[in-house]
């Protein structure tokens, strides 16, 4: 392990009963903003959960700030904050009541309307929990993982239950606190749009194993050199008049909008102009042409590789 | 250690305010103040005989009253713990599976043992709040509607004796209740296994009449005390009222032991 | 806030608990000449007394604390025992008498049969602990002194926290 590792787990096994649902993963994580991407059910919420102490693993090691999980579990969580995938806080208490009272415990000086400030949350502090909006319980619950100082939060899918607009607002705040702050973040999601603007390093899992784990910028030099997004209105049509097509290979459709591919043209105008030319007697309507560089492409790329 | 302390009273307090939110705490302290009060205004209030009496003298009249006063208060003492027990088989059951089985089922559980409290101290938290809310508050308004009511009550012995009866099955059943919680994380588990647990206990010795004052000890301790004044403070009914509310604990100290155990090893 | 909320609730459990239903005795009954009827009476801070004779014949009403009533049984006679309340030769009486502590005590009714040709005469009693009760009225007040106390204490707090 390197000193500056926050998490260290090596050959982590859990089953529940006939399910494996971590199978010998290993994994790495140095300081700053980390995404822990996989589909549901690729082991997630498992692995912060063996983090947190709150499961044990049936082989294997962990340790988190230079702590072993199975050992010093109570002096991990004093330098942990968490926020659970649907988290569940006291109902009938007010937002500033219940950090309060979760600042008493882990005994720090953080002042709670600060933070419901910094999340965005002061109107709605003297509110029911139970009365909040799904997008302030995950406010709250980026406030209450942080009232404790700590070095490490984990964020298990932060932003499953916020819109578009809430999304980003999270990422900004997750990416002002690890500035301001220096806390290093593992943010667990299958929501890449917004991992893909702020994780420094990032693991794909998938079935309780580590498919690729690097720093972003590497992995997407590593994954999407010569590939290209062409968004269509015809995905279906357009992709076998492409794979027919000399200068591209790997052709595969995404979704409803667009096409990846591969090719070892130069410019993304040579290969829209040859694209356009290939489809010339079809209605197909091309829309744009562009670099396949975001996490999602490398994420198609690891999880197709990996088949 | 101080830190330790400090932690604890902030869990006692994040307990309270998350499964004793208002009113419940006051509903259950009130409930259980009135009716103590209740229980025990409503026992002996007076004997009636003539001076010069006809048949006694004044000295055996002076010994019968004094003893009617007496045995008249125990007998408040007795009722009123009678009927206490059966509400207090309701409450304590029903308050263990809120506080555990509802955490378990929802995952405020998971939510606490992530901030840094160790397993044994929310446990702890829970189960005194548990005890203090229930017991505490009945033992309380036993002594203060006993000093009301029942002045002449001069046996510690047997105000002690009818204290441990509301402790003795409360701590019992408590902590199976919280077992089976943890077994099943389940609120509805735990709420119907404690509550039938709890009134199993208090009726079986209505259904099995020849059970030992042992076993009747154990599981309705008051039915075994009131036993022991039936059957005019006999020494050996004292013996086996004793050796069940010792048995009684020891039981609770193995449930202790497993229920600890159990809540280590589970996973949230 | 909860202090104070749990404060005025439980100051008004203990008012509560202060009017539950309490037993009376009541009896309508002879008394001979020359016999006190005493009635030992669990007292808890007040007592409500209604006894009459009768006919309109005379009644003497009693009440003795416990040692007293110990006496007056022991020498059948009110000589040497110092009652804590009387009332000598009415018709009737109704009221509440005062007792020191909740304690037992001794409520005697004595007939005061002028006529030589009667031997006893009837007479009707009501003996009742009045409502509230002293102790639970004792707590109420307590707890809701706290209660509102602590109520202003945060409010002046809170005044002087603004003003700084």
């Amino acid at each position: 392990m390197t000193k500056a590792s926050v998490v260290r787990a090596s050959e982590l096994i859990k089953n529940f009963d006939d399910v494996r649902a971590l199978n010998e993963l290993t994994l790495d994580i140095e300081p700053g903003i980390f995404g822990l991407i996989g589909p549901n059910g690729s082991g997630k919420t498992t692995f912060l959960r063996i983090l947190l102490g709150l499961i044990r693993p049936n082989a294997g090691t962990a340790e988190v700030l230079g702590m072993q999980v199975d050992k010093e579990s109570l002096q991990i969580r004093e330098k942990l904050g968490v926020l659970h995938e649907r988290p569940t806080y006291p109902t009938r208490l007010t937002p500033l009541r219940f950090l309060h009272r979760v600042r008493d415990i882990y005994g720090t000086d953080k002042d709670p309307e600060d933070l419901l400030e910094l999340v965005g949350l002061s109107s709605a502090s003297h509110r029911r929990i139970g009365d909040l909006s799904a997008g302030m319980t995950q406010r709250l619950g980026i406030a209450q993982a942080l009232i404790g100082q700590p070095e490490l939060v984990l964020l298990d899918e932060p932003t499953s239950n916020l819109d578009v607009v809430g999304r980003d607002e999270i990422a900004q705040l997750i990416m002002e606190l690890h500035a301001n702050l220096g806390v290093s973040f593992i943010v667990a999601s299958h929501v890449l749009s917004e991992l893909d603007r702020i994780c420094d390093s990032v693991a794909f899992i998938r079935d309780g194993s580590v498919l690729e784990q690097g720093r972003t910028l590497d992995l997407i030099a590593q994954y999407t050199t010569n590939r290209y997004r062409v968004k269509t209105d015809n995905p279906q049509q357009l992709a076998p008049i492409l794979e027919k097509t000399a200068q591209f290979n790997n052709v595969r459709i995404v979704g409803r909008i667009a096409v990846t591919l591969s090719s070892n043209l130069e410019t993304t105008a040579d290969l829209e102009q040859v694209v356009r030319s290939a489809i010339s007697h079809s209605e197909i309507k091309i829309y744009d042409v562009i670099r396949a560089n975001s996490l999602e492409d490398i994420y198609m790329e690891v999880m197709t590789n990996a088949t | 250690m101080r830190l330790n302390l400090k932690r604890f009273k902030s869990i006692l307090l994040l307990e309270l305010d998350t499964n004793y939110s208002f009113p419940l705490l006051e509903i259950i302290v009130s409930l259980l103040v009135v009716l103590s009060f209740y229980f025990m205004a409503g026992g002996a209030f007076y004997a009636f005989f003539g001076i010069p009496h006809l048949v006694q003298s004044g000295p055996e009249i002076i010994v019968f009253f004094e003893e009617w006063t007496r045995t008249h208060a125990i007998r408040t003492l007795q009722g009123a713990s009678y009927d206490i027990s059966f509400i207090l088989a309701f409450f304590i059951p029903v308050l263990t599976a809120l506080t555990f089985g509802r955490d378990m089922d929802t995952g405020t559980f998971r939510t606490f043992l992530s901030y840094p409290i160790s397993r044994h101290q929310l446990f702890l938290a829970k189960e005194f709040l548990i005890l203090v809310v229930i017991s505490g508050t009945t033992s309380i308004s036993y002594f203060v509607a006993l000093l009301s009511f029942e002045p002449n009550l001069n046996s510690p012995g047997l105000i002690l004796l009818f204290l441990v009866t509301q402790w003795t099955p409360a701590i019992l059943v408590s902590l199976a209740t919280i077992l089976i919680a943890v077994l099943s994380k389940s609120l509805s588990a735990s709420l119907f296994g404690g509550v039938a647990l709890s009134f199993g206990m208090m009726i079986s010795p209505f259904l099995f009449r020849s059970m030992d004052t042992l076993l009747v000890a154990i599981l309705n301790p008051v039915m075994a005390v009131s036993t022991y004044i039936f059957e005019d403070y006999s020494i050996s009914i004292l013996q086996s009222l004793s050796v069940g509310i010792v048995a009684s604990l020891a039981i609770s100290v193995l449930l202790l032991i497993v229920t600890l155990k159990q809540i280590n090893r589970m996973e949230v | 806030m909860r202090a104070v909320k749990f404060f005025i609730i439980l100051g008004f459990a203990f008012l509560l608990a202060s009017f539950v239903p309490s037993p009376f005795a009541s009896r309508g009954n002879l008394i001979d000449r020359g016999y006190y009827e005493c009635f030992l009476v669990n007292g808890s801070g007040n007592l409500l007394v209604e006894v009459s004779g009768a006919d309109y014949r005379n009644i003497s009403l009693y009440v003795l604390d416990y040692e007293d009533t110990a006496v007056l049984v022991r020498e059948e006679s009110l000589e040497n025992t110092t009652p804590l309340f009387f009332i000598e030769n009415v018709f009737n009486f109704s009221g509440i008498i005062s007792l020191p502590r909740p304690d037992w005590y001794g409520v005697v009714v004595l007939a005061n049969i002028a006529n030589p040709a009667l031997t006893n005469m009837r007479y009707d009693i009501y003996i009742t602990r009045p409502v509230p009760y002293l102790v639970p009225i004792l707590l109420f007040t307590i707890s809701e002194v706290l209660g509102i106390g602590l109520l202003l204490y945060r409010r002046f707090e809170k005044k002087n926290r603004t003003k700084q």
